[in-house]
């Protein structure tokens, strides 16, 4: 296996609000490996997108992180003053949005954005950055690049927006894409055809995704290795086989079974008991435990990272004695 | 294309306009005196002399050739006479009009320079410093009787430091010295084409004061609004976008952010420019300055229907152009506004 493009390690966000302090991530450990897709999977407000915001150093206004590492190449970005992160976003990592429809802006041309990005990280003259320009509107499979170049982002249908928005993230070469459902607010047809675009992308031009979803089924058809989120924290991670056939942690089925692929015909959805924990008391044991049929007292503990197999790990007590 | 059809139908629009603003000026200035002619030649003249001038007036003509005749006088600059001092009103246009207007342009400058930035920036660092002075700024701008400013402007830079001048357009030994050709009426035009630089530098130190003055109003309401707007655009999904690209913030903000917020702040901008023509009284007459706004109150003040009548039209006319300006910049600025 190669080695780890970013390292997350016990990454703590919190909020400021009236209510109270709000406790969005609650010690993340990830790992996204070069070239890889690794899919970021949970229920709503489980912190799915804080985490890729957070990798890119953009915590929106009221948020603080209060602890933990994000290594990327070696270097901990957290660490790191605005200046080099306005370097690093864009660049090398680079992020694609769910709605294009609201992720581009309205007022420039298709061609004006991509500019605009290369401009800002590349040294180039204006006809190589038209040609380079070109060349990505035909790398995202845009139908007569030259025509996109100057059509203003309402005169493009959804997929076709989000294409454009891929070529935009891709347009200084970034090593990893962080890609926030990408395909969540689009047509069936055409989800299918941006994750084949993003898988074939990460093979052409050697991108890491890091592939924010709550549909399994995307995670299967995409994915090399995944990450199960609840309540801020990491639950279950490992290779998407393992993980998503072979599920250890109560919730990572629990989810499964309410993912519509398994429910078996005229069944209804099972939907998950209980609900998600608000985020404003800090968290001592699992989160799950309250919602989950297995637990036990020692659940209000911190639980143990039990490695399942040498790439599948399991935070949960139920395998924690195999573990000894 | 849509946008050329968008202008050209703007442009339909406008001139519709116009000419049903003429004929209500019209109806004014020849129906609402009762006898125009009576006016015209004064109360002590023999009945003949009134009829003569009925004759000459064309009131014995029907309604539409009166109008027809009038619009072609107005077309060709002729806006009447003055019912008091008997000048033909538009020599009086030829001396206030670009008077005014270049002391409204010139503040226009400053309400952009200092408002657009001060709202932008206000937005961007939203609850810090330079938020809190923005928005006080604004409140005492909008808030200061402009008069009180003119005067206070007077009395600190005039007075106490010795810059600039108390009023007027020009210094006198300048006016002497290197006397001005008045081709436009625009001394700062009429100066650089002459290449008559130490009239241009006069005439512009002069301008600073009663501009600043004037702008103070306009610069407070771009402030609130361009923020505003900026709040609201800064929370869109392409400017998390735009941060996420690596852009900076003199991009994201001034190029990114503001084009989508700067509209209604021109809108609001225009609107108050047209106002000035004729409403900017009070900074004329501190700093004497023989703008629009004073010949209109005077010719009210002596009851001049005449000049009272043109001045509406005129600034109707402007008004009518404003409009015309902001949709034609509306359209260019966003592509989405000619499909409406
Ligand atoms: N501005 C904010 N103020 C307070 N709390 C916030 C704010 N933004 C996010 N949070 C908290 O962070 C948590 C994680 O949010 P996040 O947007 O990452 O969820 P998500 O997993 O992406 O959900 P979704 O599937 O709906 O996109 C939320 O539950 C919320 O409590
Ligand atoms: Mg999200």
């Amino acid at each position: 296996m190669n080695e780890p493009l970013v390292i997350i390690r016990d990454l703590r966000l919190q909020f400021r609000t009236y209510a109270g302090i709000v406790h969005a991530l609650n010690g993340i450990d990830l790992e996204i490996y070069e070239q890889d897709v690794l899919g970021l999977v949970g229920e709503t407000g489980c912190g799915k997108s804080m985490t890729g915001l957070c990798i890119l150093g953009l915590v929106p206004r009221g948020g603080e992180i209060v602890s933990g590492s994000i290594g990327f190449r070696g270097e901990d970005l957290l660490t790191k003053p605005e200046s080099y992160m306005q370097q690093v976003r864009g660049a090398k990592i680079a992020m694609v949005f769910q709605d294009p429809s609201t992720s581009l802006n309205p007022l420039f041309t298709i061609g004006q954005q991509i500019e605009t990005v290369m401009k800002r990280h590349q040294q180039a003259d204006k006809t190589q950055m038209h040609e380079r320009a070109l060349e990505l509107l035909k790398v995202v499979e845009l139908p007569d690049p030259a025509r996109i170049m100057d059509t203003y982002p309402h005169e493009l249908s959804g997929g076709m927006k989000q294409r454009a928005s891929i070529a935009i993230a891709l347009s200084c070469g970034a090593d990893l894409l962080i890609a926030d459902e990408p395909t969540t607010d689009l047509d069936v047809t055409v989800q299918a055809q941006i994750l084949d675009l993003l898988r074939r992308l990460r093979e052409a031009q050697g991108v890491a995704i890091l592939m924010i979803t709550h549909d399994l089924a995307v995670v299967a058809e995409t994915c090399q290795r995944v990450a199960v989120l609840y309540a801020g924290q990491v639950v279950e991670s490992g290779p998407v086989d393992e993980v998503l056939y072979e599920a250890k942690h109560p919730y990572t089925r629990a989810l499964l079974e309410a993912s519509p692929k398994r429910s078996s015909r005229g069944k209804t959805l099972q939907a998950i008991p209980g609900t998600v924990p608000s985020g404003l008391r800090p968290l001592e044991g699992c989160a799950f435990s309250p919602r989950c049929p297995r637990a036990m007292e020692v659940c209000a503990q911190p639980p143990p990272r039990v490695a399942v197999t040498p790439a599948h790990a399991v935070y949960c007590y139920l395998y924690a004695d195999s573990e000894e | 294309m849509a946008k050329a059809e968008y202008v050209v139908k703007r442009l339909l629009l406008a001139l519709l306009v116009l000419v049903g603003v003429s004929i209500i000026t019209f109806v004014i200035a020849r129906m609402i005196p009762s006898d125009p002619a009576a006016l015209y030649v004064g109360p002590r003249a023999k009945p003949e002399t009134r009829e003569a001038a009925r004759i000459k007036l064309g009131l014995d003509r029907p309604l539409y050739e009166q109008y027809l005749r009038y619009m072609g006088e107005v077309l060709s600059g002729d806006f009447g006479i003055s019912v008091r001092s008997r000048r033909p009103i538009i020599e009086d246009l030829k001396i206030f009009l670009p008077a005014t207007l270049e002391l409204v342009f010139v503040s226009m400058i400053f309400t952009l320079l200092i408002g657009l930035p001060l709202g932008v920036l206000s937005a961007a660092f939203k609850d810090g410093w330079v938020d809190h002075f923005s928005r006080v700024f604004a409140v005492v701008n909008v808030s200061m009787p402009v008069f009180w400013l003119a005067l206070l402007l007077q009395l600190l830079i005039v007075r106490q430091l010795g810059l600039f001048h108390i009023g007027g357009r020009v210094s006198r030994e300048i006016a002497i010295l290197h006397p001005i050709d008045q081709i436009t009426g625009f001394y700062l035009i009429d100066t650089a084409l002459a290449g008559n630089w130490s009239a241009f530098r006069d005439v512009l130190s002069h301008l600073i004061l009663p501009s600043i003055a004037l702008a103070s109003y306009g610069i407070g309401l771009s402030i609130r609004m361009t923020r505003a707007n900026m709040v609201e655009v800064l929370q869109q999904k392409y400017i998390t976008a735009a941060w996420a690209a690596g852009l900076t913030r003199r991009e994201v903000f001034f190029r990114q952010a503001l084009k989508n917020a700067i509209v209604p702040t021109l809108m609001v901008l225009s609107l108050n420019f047209v106002w000035q023509i004729s409403g900017a009284m009070l900074v004329e007459i501190v700093f004497l300055w023989p703008g629009l706004g004073t010949y209109l109150v005077n010719a009210i003040l002596t009851i001049d229907f005449p000049i009272v009548v043109s001045v509406a039209l005129i600034v109707t006319v402007f008004y009518v152009l404003g409009n015309l300006f902001i949709d034609i910049l509306q359209a260019a600025i966003d592509p989405r506004v000619s499909l409406e």
